[in-house]
């Protein structure tokens, strides 16, 4: 079977071939008839000839190439493929009137009345059938409306087709729609070349939203709000390495961000229209969809993040250049270690190694790489209220651990300039109800770690009631003791 | 330096007869590891001739130097129940097994996969009914055994997968396999890859520590390629903390002895050690050079991190009543967490008990009171400071066990292993607490959602560290290596 299926491909490279000859055959009789070319003539019969061949060939070919399984229900097939036998009859047919001269030797004769009077409408049929069966063909390769789909307003008046909906890009996040925006040209760019109306794999067509939702041969594809059983998003998802992986065949696959907005849309409901306004969305996809649409939140402080995130670490890393080869060489020889956060990233990640309190030229050597760094340990490095001033240069600064530092409220308020801070270890550090109070003033903060430290019961409410985002541990964590 | 300078007397012993006729046996070798310096017989792979170790921080990042994308976690608890606990026991429940008790497996649930030599001659197949009660907890309602009632009390943290999968059903292949990737000793177990790719964020402390426990007369034995660097170089192995009083031997110098003493004879050793290395460019010399730096600055590092007199009695209180035995698992998990807290990077518990072929009424409560509170202890207290955020900790066996009881239902009734279907736990940086993931069938025998092996299970354990696991390769007998072998897809809905 497979050989078969090898071979068939064959037939969209041989089908070139009697397109190029024929059409050079007809061109000849036509010119042929003029005193100028009257040479060319000569070469008529063996152009006939070849072009029949090959014509059969293809034909050939083709009814091979129809025996793949995504061909099987496709009703252009159908007419194509007999427009492509009629093609190679009736070339054939010419090709035998022409060649009448060297078919005597054969004992084949053909009369020169039949020859004469036969010849032109035979020629002209060759012509019709050549214009029908190629543009049936590429109709099943590109949809039938490729060749027109760009074509001009007055053009398309004439030939009859409705003026292209184009649907207005969205005004802003809110008015936006997530399947007439997101989704539906997702699957238009990337789907829709295997699974139109005339070319229909699996006997899926989704050229508009009733087809796309009433499926094909296996039933329908998407179970709205049941992502998880939807084969479309079953699919989409599976690693590019799976045989049931959509698209096939090395088409260009969905990005990530598309994949998700499709897994959004079902589990919403799958409905033809979706406004993004009457979502509840987590912040991930809300910045998937953002991205999407072109309305993304990159570098502005917080955003509009719902509650907890802790993800929301990694998000939109800033772009920084690159710390100075000496700072950091200074760093290692003086009891830090210091990494990027990723290979391609220039941001640091620095560990205080040393056994003493950090010396003042040490946070000096911190200050050189300020910009870069963006997570910071200083568990147990001696840091008191003035060091603390050192660190409001890290304007990048997400991750921060103090734990056993000598500070005081004072001190905290120095952090109040990380405005970046993500996480804060103060866990065994002097910080009581009032320097908690301050760390409402960073719009990103997500985690603060107090066990052991000065803070109460009634500090940790007060900053959870007026910043319900922020993970408050005090601690002290006791077990409900269990009796065996 | 030059790897390929040749000791001229050595090689006037050979003779061009015995290179040319010694035929491609012994002769052959010996030419190659006179002329490329050793190098030939000798893991190849990325090794860089650098500078031996000195005192300073030049703390080894290991080959990566940091991650292929920002880490979610930057450190790995590994929390290794050896023998395998059961999970119908413990942490999946299957109300179906109460109903069934007694009753024969049925065959469409049992199908003709192969069964353990230790139970396939038996007659019957009984269900047995979990040894305790089931409730719900916490706000994610997760039902726990009641042999399990302090992990319950921070299921909110907790990420559970019901649906992994093993095809190894003894202890030690499948442990390896866990470990390795591979159910054949010589590759190197996860903490090494860590250790290899990653190095540490403390040089004054080994990056990759290993504490064992045990169940008195656990049948069952821990085995050091569960912690073993294979084809890596040897310095990314385990280090091995004793039970005992003492974690790490002879840590101190011996009476008369200095410290600057110590350090002199450490600097002889090292050029000693140079001029070797230079001969012969055997990268275990350099292994073994960076041990003995790593042991002198554990001699000041160590003490001061299993020296648990600091620890205030409600900390101690909550790993329970064993963390005042050395030795016992509670007391290795607060040293766990010491660790941690001081930069360790992979630190990995092993319990071993749990294989209950018989008597499991008896053994599985003993196993479980010995480790309840200590894992649960340890993620609260790691939570509570602050490092659960950025620290992943795992919790499971090397398989599962049957829900059918091996040796018939009576006092001594035990559970076989099975591979089909095993449960672990999760917690931390990057995954999505409070959730479990995989289904099972009514009776814990097959898999029903999302099965995983555990290449998939240290893909995923890669990508938290920051890792992409394909991309993470040691060149050895003539091909790459990875821990994930050649497969491993991520469990993306456990990630956050």
């Amino acid at each position: 079977m497979e050989t078969v299926y090898f071979l068939g491909r064959f037939h969209v490279l041989i089908l070139h071939l009697p397109l190029g000859i024929l059409f050079l055959a007809i061109l000849l009789e036509v010119v042929g008839k003029f005193r100028p070319f009257l040479a060319l003539c000569e070469a008529v019969p063996l152009l006939w000839g070849a072009g029949a061949i090959s014509a059969i060939a293809t034909v050939i070919l083709g009814i091979m190439h129809a025996t793949e399984p995504g061909f099987q229900d496709s009703p252009g097939v159908e007419l194509h493929r007999w427009a492509g036998v009629a093609l190679a009859a009736a070339s054939s047919l010419v090709a035998i009137l022409r060649l009448r001269a060297y078919l005597v030797k054969y004992g084949v004769r053909v009369p020169d009345r039949l020859a004469s009077r036969g010849a032109p409408t035979s020629i002209a049929l060759v012509g019709l059938l050549m214009v029908t069966t190629g543009h049936l063909g590429g109709n099943l390769t590109h949809g039938d409306s490729y060749l027109v789909e760009f074509a001009p307003g007055p053009l398309r008046y004439l030939i009859g087709i409705e003026d292209k909906y184009v649907r207005p890009k969205p005004k802003n996040f809110e008015s936006a729609d997530l399947y007439l925006d997101v989704v539906e040209p997702a699957i238009m760019d990337r789907c829709v070349l295997c699974h139109n109306d005339s070319k229909t794999s699996g006997g899926l067509s989704f050229v508009s939203y009733d087809k796309l939702m009433r499926g094909g041969k296996s039933g329908p594809i998407i179970v709205p709000g049941a992502p998880d059983k939807s084969d479309l998003v079953r699919r989409i998802e599976l690693s590019d390495r799976h045989d049931d992986f959509m698209p096939k065949d090395g088409k260009t696959p969905l990005t990530d961000d598309e994949v998700a907005s499709i897994r959004t849309w079902v589990a919403a409901g799958a409905r033809a229209s979706v406004p993004i306004a009457e979502l509840k969305l987590e912040p991930k996809i809300e910045e998937i969809l953002r991205r999407n649409l072109g309305f993304s939140n990159a570098g502005t402080a917080g955003g509009e993040q719902l509650g907890q995130s802790k993800s929301g670490d990694y998000d939109n890393l800033p772009i920084v250049s690159a710390a100075p080869p000496r700072a950091l060489a200074a760093l290692e020889a003086a009891d830090f270690v210091a990494r990027p956060i990723a290979q391609d990233s220039n941001l640091l990640d620095i560990e205080y190694t040393g056994i003493a309190s950090v010396s003042p030229s040490q946070l000096d050597l911190l200050g050189d790489v300020a910009p870069q760094i963006f997570r910071l340990n200083l568990r147990n490095a001696g840091i008191d209220d003035r060091a603390l001033a050192r660190l409001g240069s890290m304007s990048n600064l997400r991750r921060l651990r103090l734990e056993g530092a000598r500070v005081s409220d004072s001190g905290v308020r120095q952090l109040t300039m990380l405005k970046q801070l993500r996480y804060l270890n103060l866990t065994g550090t002097g910080v009581t109800d009032a320097g908690l109070a301050q760390l409402e003033a960073l719009p990103n903060l997500r985690e603060v770690y107090l066990w052991g430290s000065g803070v109460t019961e009634h500090g940790v409410q007060r900053l959870k009631h007026r910043r319900s985002d922020i993970l408050v541990d005090r601690g002290a964590f006791n077990f409900i003791q269990v009796r065996y | 330096m030059n790897r390929f300078s040749i000791d001229s007397q050595a090689l006037g012993n050979v003779s061009r007869r015995a290179i040319l006729c010694g035929g491609l046996g012994l002769g052959a070798v010996a030419a190659a590891e006179l002329l490329a310096g050793g190098a030939v017989l000798s893991a190849t792979g990325p090794s860089k001739p650098g500078p031996l170790p000195a005192t300073g921080s030049t703390a080894d990042k290991g080959i990566l130097g940091t991650g292929h994308f920002p880490a979610r976690a930057k450190r790995v608890v590994s929390m290794h129940m050896m023998g395998a606990p059961s999970q119908v026991d413990t942490f999946e429940y299957k109300p179906m097994l109460w109903k069934m008790h007694g009753q024969e497996i049925p065959p469409s649930v049992k199908g003709d996969a192969r069964i353990s030599a230790m139970s396939n001659g038996q007659s019957a197949f009984p269900i047995m009914r979990p040894l305790r009660e089931f409730r719900q907890y916490g706000q994610s309602g997760r039902w726990v055994s009641e042999l399990m009632p302090y992990t319950a009390q921070i299921v909110d943290d907790l990420t559970f997968v019901h649906s992994l999968h093993t095809e190894h059903v003894n202890h030690d292949p499948a442990a390896i396999f866990l470990h390795t990737g591979f159910q054949l000793p010589g590759r190197p177990s996860a903490g090494a890859w860590v250790n290899y790719a990653l190095g540490t964020d403390n040089d004054q402390l080994p990056s990759f520590v290993v504490l064992k426990s045990q169940i008195r007369g656990a049948g069952v034995a821990a085995n050091a390629n569960t912690w073993g660097a294979g084809f890596l170089p040897s310095h990314h192995q385990g280090v091995e903390f004793r039970g005992g009083a003492e974690p790490v031997l002879f840590v101190g110098n011996p009476d008369g002895m200095s410290r600057e003493v110590r350090r002199g004879q450490l600097d002889l050793i090292a050029e000693l050690s140079r001029a070797q290395y230079d001969r012969t460019g055997d990268p275990e010399i350099l292994s073994k050079v960076s041990q003995y730096e790593m042991a002198y600055r554990m001699q000041e590092s160590v003490p001061e991190a299993t020296d648990i007199s600091d620890e205030p009695d409600h900390v101690l209180a909550l790993y329970g009543e064993d963390v005042h035995r050395p030795g016992s698992f509670a007391r290795n998990c607060l040293l766990a967490r010491r660790l941690i807290e001081r930069g360790v990077k992979y630190v990995e518990l092993i319990h071993v008990g749990w294989d209950d072929h018989a008597r499991i009424a008896v053994g599985h409560p003993l196993e479980c009171r010995a480790t309840d509170q200590p894992s649960a202890a340890l993620v609260a207290d790691l939570k509570q400071r602050g490092l659960l955020s950025d620290t992943l900790v795992t919790w499971g066996g090397e398989f599962g066990r049957t829900s059918y009881a091996q040796g018939g239902i009576n006092e001594t009734s035990g559970r076989d292993h099975h591979g089909g279907n095993f449960t672990m736990w999760m917690a931390g940086g990057g995954l999505k607490p409070g959730i479990a993931y995989g289904q099972t069938d009514d009776f814990s025998y097959n898999i029903v959602d999302a099965p995983h092996s555990l290449h998939d299970l240290h893909a995923t354990m890669l990508h938290l560290l920051g890792i992409d696991h394909t991309q993470l390769t040691f060149h050895y007998q003539g091909r790459d290596f990875r821990l994930t072998d050649v497969a491993g897809e991520l469990i993306k809905p456990i990630l956050a």
